[in-house]
């Protein structure tokens, strides 16, 4: 089976795809969380950074892995 | 000749004459000095010239010369680094302005001082995305680094300044970083030949990091055989004996790795391929997957490198990587551990396959290197940022730790290169294919008039 046709999430500010169907992260919050001001001439890229990531994130989510697959911390190739 | 250095090399012609008192090792780099000065105002390659200090290390080395000591296996060779290299005296700016006001470097990176004690003389550092984060070299404060064989398209990145001063002839080599797949990209689009080592191998003391899960440093060059001698010295390894590459089992990768690629680009892989007589194909699985968990592990580690002065001085960084780094330093802890996870159990796929071929080919980029106009690319029929997708081929890879050779197809028209990809510390297979490819003209760098090869008057 081919993964190519799971490309997406695409890149923010391309024209490609679209941020509508995608919850968008509460930025302004995670960012006070962690300590960080976002300028807000920065917002909105990092908004669409964030919901590419977001994205990333939902694929590799919706993969089950087996409870004895360990991180990688300490790897070697 | 030592045994390090292989004849044919541009390199070894340089490291031959100054050996033999044909040439001075001055002359070499004054001259480099010289030819930079005048041809990179097209392409803005190189962002500082180390003058003084190279001139006086290619004095040691014509003394050395003179007084009958070995000068070194690469005796007055010049070179380049991407500015993410500690260099003893310079101030490592890592393309940025926040990293200004630092001290100078108290010593070289661990590999800038093998190559220096080698007889190789830094002779300039190099343009770069800002921290090594994309795909373009176009840097908001150091400019956009042009592709020598067509000045208004990209060199690609991150390290686009090393492969343009190759591919233009300013340089026989230079040095680069590979994190997502910053050597692979802008050697395909500039058509030079680089490496990305097993990770772990070569050592990353005095480089400026990025994201430790991933980053390694490599040499990119102009020939094969300066890339192997560069490659030595760097790993500190014994010269290697190449095997047979009749013995070295060669298979394409499929699936991801066909799609989305330009006629010409499978054109160059069919040839290759027809060549070393492999027919096999093998398709990873969830490759989608595994580029999104370099994506993840890059953002994550990243932003948290850089969450310190995010918080003080956000607005000194280039904007583009400002927003890329501020939306990784938020990721959860929850989907970065998944993708140190995921990265668990994609290295037992990459093995199975290893177990199946001793050297996966790949594409490196779609196609040829985009315009600068036009920063995009195609990708599953949509037009996509270049700077952020010019790496699908190369982060899935890069999540493996697999060392990586990119080699420049000897194709008409705008360069394009492919990943040959070997198992961990198999770096000798992937440098027995490359001379093979060299060898029957289908892989060439064809850099611009090469002003180091110009003897002395």
């Amino acid at each position: 089976m081919s993964s190519a046709a799971r490309l997406s999430p695409s890149a923010p500010g391309t024209g490609a795809g679209g941020h509508d169907d995608r919850k968008v992260p509460p930025v302004s919050d995670m960012a006070r969380g962690i300590g960080l001001s976002v300028p807000a001439a920065s917002l909105p890229d990092v908004v669409a950074n964030a919901v590419l990531l977001q994205g990333y994130a939902d694929l590799l989510a919706g993969f089950a892995l087996p409870d004895t697959c360990e991180p990688a911390y300490e790897y070697t190739p | 000749m030592s045994a390090d250095m292989q004849p044919g090399g541009a390199a070894f012609a340089i490291a031959a004459d100054v050996r033999a008192g044909r040439r001075s090792a001055v002359s070499v780099v004054t001259g480099v000095i010289a030819d930079i000065e005048a041809r990179d105002t097209r392409f803005n390659s190189v962002t500082r010239i180390l003058g003084p200090a190279a001139v006086a290390q290619a004095e040691d080395v014509d003394r050395a010369v003179a007084a009958g000591r070995d000068p070194g296996p690469l005796a007055g060779v010049p070179f380049g680094v991407k500015d993410l290299f500690d260099v003893q005296g310079e101030v490592t700016t890592a393309g940025s302005i926040v990293l200004r006001d630092n001290l100078p470097a108290s010593r070289d990176a661990a590999v800038v001082a093998r190559l220096r004690a080698a007889g190789a003389v830094p002779v300039a550092t190099l343009n770069m995305d800002e921290f090594a984060y994309g795909f373009s070299t176009e840097n908001a404060h150091t400019g956009t680094t042009r592709n020598p064989h067509d000045p208004a398209c990209l060199a690609g990145g991150s390290s686009g300044g090393s492969a343009a001063s190759v591919a233009a002839g300013l340089l026989p080599f230079a040095l680069g970083s590979d994190t997502n797949g910053s050597i692979r990209v802008p050697s395909s689009l500039c058509g030079v030949w680089g490496l990305k080592p097993t990770y772990g191998q070569v050592p990353l003391q005095g480089v400026y990091p990025f994201v430790a899960s991933l980053d390694v440093v490599g040499p990119m060059a102009s020939t094969v055989e300066d890339l192997q001698a560069v490659y030595t010295i760097m790993a500190d390894r014994s010269p290697m004996a190449l095997p047979d590459v009749g013995s070295v089992r060669v298979a394409r990768l499929g699936g991801w790795f066909a799609s989305n690629i330009s006629p010409e680009m499978a054109a160059g892989i069919d040839a290759v391929m027809a060549h070393l007589g492999g027919d096999r194909v093998i398709e990873l699985p969830e490759v989608a997957r595994a580029r999104a968990s370099a994506f993840l592990i890059t953002a994550a580690e990243g932003g948290n490198l850089h969450l310190p002065r995010l918080r003080l001085r956000s607005m000194q960084y280039d904007p583009a990587t400002r927003s890329r780094l501020m939306a990784g330093a938020m990721l959860p802890a929850a989907t970065f551990v998944q993708a140190q996870r995921f990265r668990r159990w994609f290295r037992a796929r990459v093995h199975e396959a290893l177990a199946q071929a001793d050297v996966l080919v790949a594409p490196i980029t779609v196609g040829v290197a985009p315009r600068i106009d036009q920063p995009a690319i195609i990708v599953d029929g949509k037009s996509v940022s270049a700077r952020a997708n010019l790496g699908i081929f190369t982060q899935p890879i890069s999540l493996t730790g697999l060392p990586v050779l990119a080699v420049p197809l000897a194709v008409a028209g705008m360069p394009l290169g492919i990943q040959l990809v070997g198992a961990p510390g198999a770096e000798d297979r992937l440098f027995a294919v490359a001379a093979e490819l060299q060898r029957a003209g289908l892989a060439a760098c064809r850099p611009l008039g090469a002003g180091y090869a110009r003897k002395d008057s």
